[in-house]
């Protein structure tokens, strides 16, 4: 289920932060790695934080992707309490992003949704500086739910928030 | 000192509340905007929620009681939670089903929207509620949101499949509503 054709989806294990820090830290990633706190540069310990909180959060699931053995980046499927609409992200290196590993990386995640829960529809939240998100997600057949404004700063603005969807039938439509 | 407004005031809650509390949420049309909650809270629950909140000189939160000023009876409860300071924060509003219609669920949210703007001077203040209350979106317009996003079959109660919908409005939106305030905060990236 968590193996495609090149990405391998695993547990994210303690000895990973040093592979992952310089991906989450990258100067590209600022806000859209999708953990808290991600403002300024992060230290070994913040990431170790991080992934501590991963590990004890209920209804999620983090992982890192891997291809070639190599940690190329990590994903998440979350919820809060229903499992009707969970939450996705994925989040790939710089360096190898454009290289198909997210699209494979997201499909794998969709389907673990739609196969092991009651959900509906799978959905995330973008920045609207963030097109190549945006542009991602729309390739994988998410629709955009509105724009929420105002909701973060990014570059001396406020910045919106575009909530986009996958429904069940799409998902099955798409993939 | 409460927030006062014409038909209602929004006060602190008192121990006192827990019964009023109780019944919001045991009523399922006023008990939580996007879940179906059991109906069997208690008023010893809801009195050891107000016993454990402690002093907190920096809320993220606020929780008012809605009373209405010509009887000082307890109608409602109103309040915001996950405060950005100075920037964002939300809001939710429960209401007594014998207090509606008579314009205080309006006036309680122009009072804390006002509060919001005014004195915690936020940037913007959204609101979440579903597609099968109209109430809602319709009394949440009538104080400035509109409506931002709508997320489709996210919420499921009384039997059906509703959207999720988000509101919002932005601090200028506010300030254009009352000419007779003036903004000096603004825009702080112009």
């Amino acid at each position: 289920m968590f193996q495609g054709p090149h990405v391998s989806l695993r547990a994210i294990e303690a000895d990973d932060i040093a592979d992952l820090h310089p991906i989450i830290t990258h100067k590209d990633m600022c806000g859209r790695r999708y953990i808290d706190d991600e403002d300024g540069p992060l230290s070994l310990r913040d990431v170790e934080r991080a992934l501590e909180k991963w590990r004890d959060a209920e209804n999620a699931l983090h992982l890192k992707v891997v291809v070639n053995e190599e940690l190329i980046g990590y994903a998440m499927v979350e919820y809060q309490w229903d499992p009707l609409t969970p939450f996705l992200a994925v989040v790939i290196a710089p360096v190898h992003q454009r290289a198909g590993y997210g699209t494979e990386t997201a499909r794998l995640l969709i389907d673990y949704v739609f196969r092991n829960l009651p959900a509906t529809a799978v959905h995330s939240w973008i920045a609207d500086w963030n097109t190549p998100a945006l542009a991602f997600t729309e390739s994988l057949g998410f629709t955009l739910a509105g724009r929420v404004r105002r909701d973060g700063i990014y570059d001396g603005r406020f910045s919106d928030s575009i909530p986009v969807e996958l429904l069940r039938e799409e998902a099955s439509r798409a993939h | 000192m409460p927030i006062e407004g014409t038909l209602v005031r929004l006060r602190e809650e008192r121990e006192g509340d827990a019964e009023l509390l109780a019944a919001l949420r045991n009523d399922l049309d006023t008990q939580a905007w996007s879940k179906t909650l059991p109906p069997d809270y208690t008023v010893p629950m809801l009195r050891k929620r107000y016993e454990q909140r402690e002093f907190n000189y920096d809320p993220l939160e606020g929780r008012f009681i809605v009373e209405e000023r010509s009887t000082g009876n307890a109608i409602g409860h109103i309040g915001y939670n996950g405060l950005h300071r100075r920037h964002s924060v939300g809001i939710g509003i429960m209401f007594s089903k014998s207090a509606w219609g008579k314009g205080y669920a309006e006036e309680a949210n122009e009072l804390l929207v006002a509060f919001l703007f005014v004195e915690l001077g936020v940037q913007v203040v959204h609101l979440w509620t579903h597609s099968g209350n109209p109430r809602a979106i319709g009394l949440a317009e009538k104080v400035g949101f509109k409506v931002a996003a709508r997320m489709r079959n996210a919420i499921y109660k009384n039997g059906k499949l509703l959207d999720n919908v988000v509101m919002d409005q932005l601090r200028e939106e506010f300030f254009a509503r009352h000419p007779e305030l003036t903004d000096e905060l603004g825009n702080p990236f112009g």
